[in-house]
C-alpha cells in the first residue's frame, strides 16, 4: 500500500464526517444553497473595497499595516479559540479514536489528519467571510491580494498549532475531564463573546464609541515606523516578498513540529481521556430524605441539572445571547427603563429550557412509567422543577423594576409568569425525545415547537409593552388572547412520550 | 383460582403497522420462573411492555395477582418491577442515589431503602462503586444497578427483557444466581432471552411465542414429549417448533 494511502483515506473520512455533522442539522441542499447565497452576498459586499480603495489615496502605509495587524490579530484570536476547542474535542470526544488507534494506520498519520482537519475548518470558516475581499481586489487589478489565501492558510496552521499546544498544556495541568468541561464552556463563552463584539456598535453609547476611536488614534500616533519588525506579520500578510516567505516557512515549520512532536503525547491523552470516565461524587442526601414522589422527582431533576456544569453554562449562554437586544431596547427612543421588559422574554426562555430539559430529556421514562406514580404527578414534578428556579431567578429583577416603577414591575410580573407558565406547559404537552447536549439545538428536533416557544416569548413581551403603553387598558387585550395561547400550547393531542397512555 | 396466578392474560391484542400481539392467552402461576421465548419480532417485548403498563393494548385483559392492571395500574405497578435490556438509569446519579430515588417512587421508608440498598449493592459487587456516577459504569455494572433498583422494593412479579444481553460470564452468573434466589424466595420471575442455555437451566416453564401468538408452553420435559424429541436440547426444540406451521404445533 502507498504510504500516503492511509493519509488520504483518513482525510476523506474527516471530510465526510464533518459534512455529515453539518448536514445533520440542516439539509444538504439547504446548506449548499445557503453557502452559495452567502458567497454571492459577501462578494457583492466586497465590491465596495476596490471601489473605495481607488479614492483612498491619502491612506498611509502605516495605516494599512495597522489595519491589517488588527484584523489579523482579531482573526487569529478567534481561530486559536476554535482550534483549542477543536483540539480538545478531537482528543476527548471522538468515539472513533479507539478504532483508529487499533488499526494498522501509523499513529502520526492519525494525528496529522486530525489536526489538519481543524486547520482546514478554521481556514474555510474565515475564508468564507474574508476571501471575497481578496477576490474582488484581484478582479479590479490587484492580483497580489490573492496571496491572502496563502496568508490565511498560514494563519490557520499557526492558530491550530497554538490551540493544540494549549490543549496539551491544559491536559497536563487540569486532567482530561476538566479540560473537556473547560473547552465546552469556553466554546459557549466564545460564541456569546463574538456576538457581543459584532454588536459592539449597538451596545456602546456614542460617547464610548468616540472615546474608543480617540484612543485608537492616539495608539496609531505612537506606533513604530512601517519598517519596524513589529509590522513584519502585517507586511507578510500584504504580500511583501521577504516577510511573506519567512512567514510561510515559520508557520509550516511550527505546524509540522507541533503535530509530529506532540503526536505521541496527543495519543496518550486521547487514551487517558477515553479511560477516565469514573466520577466520584459524595452521594447527595437530597434523594434519601423522606418526601413525597413529586418532591422526590423535582429534586432528582435539580440534582441532574446541577451536576452538569456544561449544561448550566449553556443555559447562561443562551440567556446572554439576548444581551445585545436589551442594549438595543435601552438605546431606543422608548427609554432605558423599558429595557427591563426583556426580563419577560428571558424568563420565558429560561423556563422553556428547563422544561425541555426536564420533560424531553428524561433518561429513564420507562422507569417513571412503570413506577406507581400517576402521569399527572410526574408532569407536575417536571413543571415545578422548571418553574421554581425560574421564579427564584426572576424575582430579583422583578423586585428591582417594581422599586423603580410599580406598574412596570407589576407588568413584568404578570407577563413573566404568563410567559414562563405557557412555555413550560408547551413542553409538557408536546414532549420530544432529546439529549441534554442538544439544548442549544432543541428547536431542531421539532422545528414548529422551537418556533412556537420563541413566538410565545415574543408574544408575552409584546403584551408587556402594550401594558406599559396602555396601562390597565392593555389587560383586556391580554385576556382576549388567553384562549389563543391555550390553543397554541395544547395544539397536539398525542400522549407525552415520558408516560404511557392510560390503558383502556 | 385467579388470585394464585401472578399473571393472567386473556385475548391480548396490539397492532402497530401489523399485528404484534394477536389474541394472546397466558397464565403464569405465583412463584414460577417463566421463560418467554420467541424469534425476533415475535411479540415478546410488546407483550411485556403491555403488562408493565408502558403500552396500552388494543384489546384483552391483564391481571396481576388478581388485580386488573388496566383498570387499576397503580396497584399493579406496586407489585411489579421491570428490567429492560437497556438499563433504566440516570447517568449523573450514583447507585445509592438511584436506589433512594426508586425507593421514594415506590413509597418505601428511607431506612429500609438504605438497608436493603446496601444489601443488594453488596450482593452485586457494586458497594465499592456506591459513590461513583453511573455515567462511568460498564454495561454490566449498569445492568446490575438497574437490577438492584428493580429488586429494591421486593416485587412479587419481576419482569426482565433480555437481562443478560452484553454481560460477561461473571456478571451474567451473578445476575442468574440472584434471579434464581428470588424465584426460590417466592418471587415470580418472567424472563425473555435469546440465550437458550440460560432458559434451559433457569426457568421452570417455557412459553414460545411467534407472530404474537403463544405457540406452545410447558416444562422442558413436556415440550420434549410434545415434540417427540426425548433427548433434544431446548435450542433444538425451539428451532424445531418455530420452524413448524402453527396449526401443527397446536
Amino acid at each position: 500500500m502507498n504510504a500516503l494511502a492511509p493519509l488520504w483515506l483518513l482525510l476523506r473520512h474527516e471530510v465526510r464526517l464533518n459534512w455529515r455533522q453539518m448536514t445533520a442539522r440542516y439539509s444538504p441542499t439547504l446548506l449548499t444553497i445557503g453557502i452559495i447565497c452567502l458567497l454571492v452576498m459577501t462578494h457583492l459586499f466586497a465590491l465596495s473595497l476596490p471601489l473605495a480603495a481607488a479614492g483612498l489615496n491619502w491612506i498611509t502605509r502605516l495605516d494599512i499595516l495597522a489595519a491589517v495587524t488588527s484584523i489579523s490579530l482579531f482573526t487569529f484570536m478567534i481561530m486559536v479559540s476554535f482550534a483549542l476547542i477543536g483540539a480538545v474535542q478531537t482528543i476527548c470526544t471522538r468515539d472513533d479514536m479507539d478504532l483508529l488507534l487499533s488499526s494498522p494506520v501509523p499513529r502520526q498519520a492519525i494525528v496529522v489528519v486530525r489536526v489538519l482537519a481543524i486547520a482546514f475548518g478554521l481556514f474555510s470558516m474565515t475564508a468564507l467571510f474574508t476571501m471575497p475581499f481578496a477576490n474582488m481586489m484581484a478582479v479590479f487589478g490587484y492580483p497580489r491580494f490573492l496571496l491572502a489565501y496563502v496568508v490565511l492558510a498560514c494563519l490557520a496552521l499557526t492558530a491550530t498549532s497554538a490551540g493544540v499546544l494549549m490543549a496539551q498544556a491544559m491536559f497536563w495541568l487540569l486532567g482530561a475531564r476538566r479540560t473537556r468541561l473547560f473547552a465546552q464552556i469556553f466554546a459557549g463563552i466564545l460564541g456569546v463573546g463574538f456576538l457581543l463584539l459584532v454588536n459592539m456598535r449597538s451596545i456602546l453609547s456614542s460617547a464610548a464609541q468616540n472615546s474608543a476611536m480617540q484612543m485608537l488614534g492616539e495608539l496609531l500616533n505612537s506606533a513604530p515606523p512601517p519598517d519596524s519588525w513589529v509590522w513584519l506579520p502585517a507586511r507578510a500578510a500584504i504580500g511583501e516578498p521577504p516577510p511573506f516567505i519567512i512567514a510561510v516557512v515559520l508557520c509550516l515549520g511550527l505546524f509540522v513540529a507541533t503535530t509530529v512532536g506532540l503526536a505521541k503525547r496527543m495519543i496518550a491523552n486521547a487514551v487517558a481521556a477515553n479511560a477516565s470516565n469514573t466520577v466520584k461524587t459524595r452521594s447527595s442526601r437530597a434523594l434519601t430524605a423522606q418526601c413525597g414522589p413529586i418532591s422526590l422527582m423535582r429534586r432528582k431533576e435539580w440534582l441532574l441539572i446541577g451536576r452538569d456544569p456544561w449544561l448550566m453554562s449553556q443555559i447562561v449562554m443562551q440567556l446572554l445571547v439576548m444581551v445585545p437586544c436589551i442594549f438595543l431596547i435601552a438605546k431606543s427612543p422608548a427609554g432605558a427603563h423599558n429595557a427591563w421588559l426583556a426580563v419577560v422574554f428571558l424568563t420565558a426562555q429560561l423556563a422553556g429550557m428547563l422544561a425541555w430539559l426536564t420533560v424531553s430529556t428524561e433518561e429513564a421514562p420507562d422507569l417513571l412509567a412503570t413506577a406507581p406514580v400517576s402521569r399527572r404527578n410526574v408532569l407536575s414534578a417536571k413543571l415545578q422543577a422548571a418553574l421554581i428556579p425560574t421564579a427564584l431567578i426572576a424575582a430579583l429583577p422583578i423586585a428591582t423594576t417594581a422599586y423603580i416603577d410599580l406598574w412596570l414591575g407589576f407588568t413584568i410580573l404578570v407577563c413573566s409568569t404568563g410567559g414562563a407558565l405557557t412555555v413550560s406547559l408547551l413542553h409538557v404537552c408536546n414532549p420530544t425525545n432529546g439529549k441534554r447536549s442538544d439544548l442549544s439545538w432543541r428547536g431542531n428536533s421539532n422545528k414548529i415547537l422551537g418556533l412556537t416557544e420563541g413566538f410565545l416569548g415574543l408574544m408575552w413581551l409584546a403584551f408587556s409593552a402594550l401594558m406599559v403603553w396602555l396601562g390597565w387598558y392593555g389587560m383586556p387585550v391580554l385576556l382576549l388572547a388567553l384562549p389563543v395561547i391555550y390553543g397554541i400550547v395544547k395544539r397536539r393531542r398525542e400522549r407525552p412520550a415520558l408516560a404511557p397512555a392510560p390503558a383502556h | 383460582m385467579p388470585g394464585n396466578d401472578a399473571l393472567r392474560i386473556r385475548g391480548l391484542c396490539k397492532s402497530f403497522t401489523r399485528p404484534a400481539v394477536a389474541d394472546l392467552d397466558l397464565t403464569i402461576g405465583a412463584g414460577e420462573f417463566y421463560g418467554l421465548l420467541g424469534p425476533n419480532g415475535a411479540g415478546k417485548t410488546t407483550t411485556l411492555r403491555m403488562v408493565v403498563g408502558l403500552l396500552a393494548p388494543d384489546g384483552g385483559s391483564i391481571e396481576i395477582f388478581g388485580v386488573n392492571a388496566l383498570a387499576d395500574p397503580m396497584a399493579a405497578k406496586r407489585m411489579m418491577a421491570w428490567v429492560p435490556d437497556e438499563p433504566l438509569l440516570y447517568d449523573k446519579l450514583t447507585p445509592v442515589e438511584y436506589l433512594a430515588f426508586i425507593g421514594g417512587l415506590w413509597g418505601m421508608d428511607a431506612k429500609t431503602v438504605g438497608h436493603r440498598g446496601q444489601e443488594l449493592l453488596e450482593r452485586l459487587d457494586l458497594w465499592a462503586n456506591r459513590d461513583e456516577r453511573c455515567e462511568g459504569f460498564s454495561r454490566g455494572m449498569k445492568q446490575k444497578a438497574a437490577l438492584a433498583g428493580a429488586l429494591l422494593h421486593d416485587p412479587r412479579l419481576l419482569i426482565l427483557d433480555e437481562p443478560l444481553t452484553g454481560l460477561d460470564a461473571a456478571i451474567a452468573r451473578q445476575v442468574k444466581d440472584l434471579l434464581h434466589d428470588r424465584a426460590r424466595a417466592g418471587c415470580t420471575v418472567i424472563l425473555t432471552t435469546h440465550i437458550l442455555d440460560v432458559a434451559e437451566r433457569l426457568v421452570d416453564r417455557i412459553g414460545i411465542i411467534q407472530s404474537g401468538r403463544l405457540l406452545t408452553e410447558g416444562t422442558l420435559a413436556e415440550l420434549r414429549l410434545r415434540a417427540g424429541r426425548k433427548d433434544s436440547s431446548l435450542e433444538d426444540l425451539f428451532l424445531h417448533l418455530v420452524a413448524k406451521p402453527q396449526a401443527e404445533v397446536a
